[in-house]
């Protein structure tokens, strides 16, 4: 299993498992996580799934594909845009992502 | 690509030209767990003029939800799609139009929209009681399958629907439905595909019907349905009366063919199952006391976990979604296996669920398994897959679990229930189903009068999400 642990901007965390085909995004709504609204449903069109992925594991969890990268570009008038930007329904949870730690922005695009 | 890939493993046995056709529709699930057994995680079988290659396990399972729109095609893999709803409809539409329309589906199915849902799921179930009476035998499929659509049309289409329409719908979505084929040719004058398509006229009717009506008298506070015919693309383009009426026929398929089959499972296993059926009853005893079925709230499902890890159990032992098919859009290889461009790629959540190089004892009934406060828990990501995943992953889950918890939870207070039949998967290779009769024989219980408990005390005790800090 994984686990995968969300960061909210006041610094309370809750740690979630994954045993499903599911990406961060997924995980995080299944279990009722907040700022994470996916308004889009996970197919990278609405941006509200937004994390900074921990620095500790950007290496681990990698860049963004072609299309989520033209997303982020898009989004990063309104939103803040780092190294560790992710949409996270675009992070397919695997094994090796045990541990994973996302911070979750104060505000997503447009909510 | 490497010059040494090899085909993959083919299944002995078939005959020429159908191949394994006929194995697959007498027991596909017998089939699937033979090849694994024979040849291991990847291997092929041949249907009719088709290449059909099996992934099993975490890691191909993984590979097959990451791939799919890109290596591998979900729009060419059901044919049965087009004839039944329109070309250019969901899966099976071009992939920005898929994402469009998915867009407008999902918000409405996120867990924290299942709030509005909670009553309506509870207020059927409840209907169902005072159908039943205190004691008698009910037929698990015949009898829920109508409720799991009676939630379904009041949940959609409105709660006047329902009312008006209900039973018409009913009657005509189970000819409709009966045109979702996946292996006959489909210009095929059948009977049956000829009251399908008669049917699908009069539901496109019905629906177009209620479409102008809610749009001349829009109901307030908006349901779903009102929802649904008020909502735009993401670019603010109004979405077509016709597909709003593909979407509707498409949710309360989905919703129905599975869900009831799922749930029929879950009553199964947990029949069979006694001290778990105990645990269960002892937390819907501690959350709802003995309090009426038709109060239950939102809040107090989400704190029912052992009924979560209960239903988890049943997807992973009886998928009713027992594979899922892709097409490969291109050569490539896998673990040194090639595939070719129109090869039929298969996950079989039937086989993989029970791996037991995944799950121990994978023949064993252990909700438990997926208690993640467990020390010994250790159930790898990409292993139960009943919902599929990636971004093809249902979209009903999060509604099709909670309509599950609530029937459930609401039968097993009121009901002491012991199964007269025993069951079995339904032959054939449509949805894997209870074969019916499977009868249950019930008894009203005696509940002692004992109040709900003090909900944020109990979803604090469980870490319930939803409590944490006191929103959502």
């Amino acid at each position: 299993m994984a686990r995968v642990t969300y960061v909210q901007p006041d610094g309370s965390e809750k740690t979630c498992t994954n045993f499903e085909g599911m990406a961060v995004m997924h995980l995080a709504i299944g279990n009722l996580v907040d700022g994470i609204d996916a308004l889009c449903g996970g197919v990278r069109q609405c941006g509200t799934c937004h994390v900074y992925v921990d620095d500790a594991w950007i290496d681990r969890v990698g860049p963004p594909g072609e299309d989520e990268a033209i997303m982020l570009d898009a989004l990063s008038d309104a939103i803040a845009i780092t190294a560790g930007s992710r949409l996270s329904c675009q992070i397919h949870i695997t094994e090796e992502l045990d541990g994973l730690r996302v911070h979750i922005p104060k505000e997503q695009p447009g909510v | 690509m490497s010059a040494i890939a090899m085909q993959p493993p083919a299944m002995r046995g078939g005959v020429p030209f159908l191949g394994h056709l006929t194995d697959f529709f007498k027991d596909p699930v017998g089939l699937l767990r033979r090849g694994y057994q024979e040849h291991g995680p990847i291997y092929s079988f041949r249907m009719g003029g088709r290449n059909m290659v099996v992934m099993l396990g975490p890691d191909n399972n993984r590979f097959v939800f990451q791939e799919t729109d890109k290596l591998l095609s979900i729009r060419e893999s059901m044919p049965f799609f087009h004839k039944m709803f329109s070309p250019n409809f969901y899966s099976f539409a071009e992939m920005e139009e898929y994402l469009n329309q998915r867009a407008v589906i999902m918000p409405r199915f996120k867990a924290s929209a299942m709030k509005q849902y909670v009553p309506v799921m509870a207020e059927e179930a409840m209907a169902l009681c005072h159908r039943l009476g205190d004691s008698g035998e009910f037929d698990l499929i015949s009898t829920l399958g109508p409720v799991v659509m009676d939630i379904a049309a009041h949940s959609f289409m409105g709660r006047d629907f329902k009312q008006k329409l209900g039973h018409e719908f009913f009657e005509l979505f189970r000819d409709f439905s009966g045109g979702m084929e996946f292996v006959l040719p489909l210009w095929l004058p059948t009977k049956k595909m000829r009251r399908s398509q008669a049917a699908k006229k009069k539901l496109h009717r019905i629906l177009g019907d209620w479409i102008r009506r809610r749009r001349a008298n829009p109901i307030e506070p908006a349901d779903f349905f009102q929802d649904m015919v008020a909502s735009t693309y993401p670019d603010g383009r109004p979405i077509p009366d016709e597909l709003i009426i593909h979407m509707i026929l498409l949710l309360v398929w989905a919703g129905h063919e599975t869900t009831a089959g799922q749930v029929s499972w879950a009553m199964i296993d947990i029949l069979q199952n006694r001290d778990y059926q105990s645990v269960l009853r002892d937390e819907i005893g501690t959350i709802l006391g003995s309090a009426s079925g038709a109060d239950l709230s939102w809040e107090q499902a989400i704190a029912m976990q052992k009924m979560d890890l209960a239903l988890r159990e049943t997807e992973r032992l009886h998928p009713v979604a027992f594979t899922m098919i892709r097409k490969a859009a291109a050569d490539f290889e896998r673990d040194g296996y090639q595939v070719r461009e129109g090869d039929w790629i298969l996950l079989a959540p039937s086989v993989s669920h029970r791996m037991s190089e995944i799950f121990d004892r994978p023949d064993d009934y252990d909700p438990e398994r997926f208690n993640t406060e467990r020390a010994d828990s250790k159930v790898e990501s990409n292993s139960l897959i009943g919902f599929g995943g990636g971004m093809h992953r249902c979209a009903g889950v999060n509604f099709a679990r909670m309509e599950m918890k609530a029937l459930i939870a609401i039968l097993l207070q009121r009901y002491d229930m012991e199964l007269i039949d025993t069951p079995r998967p339904i032959a054939g290779a449509g949805t894997y189903w209870p074969e019916q009769p499977c009868r249950v024989r019930y008894k009203r219980r005696t509940i002692a009068a004992q109040a709900p408990a003090d909900l944020e005390a109990v979803a604090a005790a469980a870490g319930c999400p939803a409590h944490a800090k006191g929103k959502n």
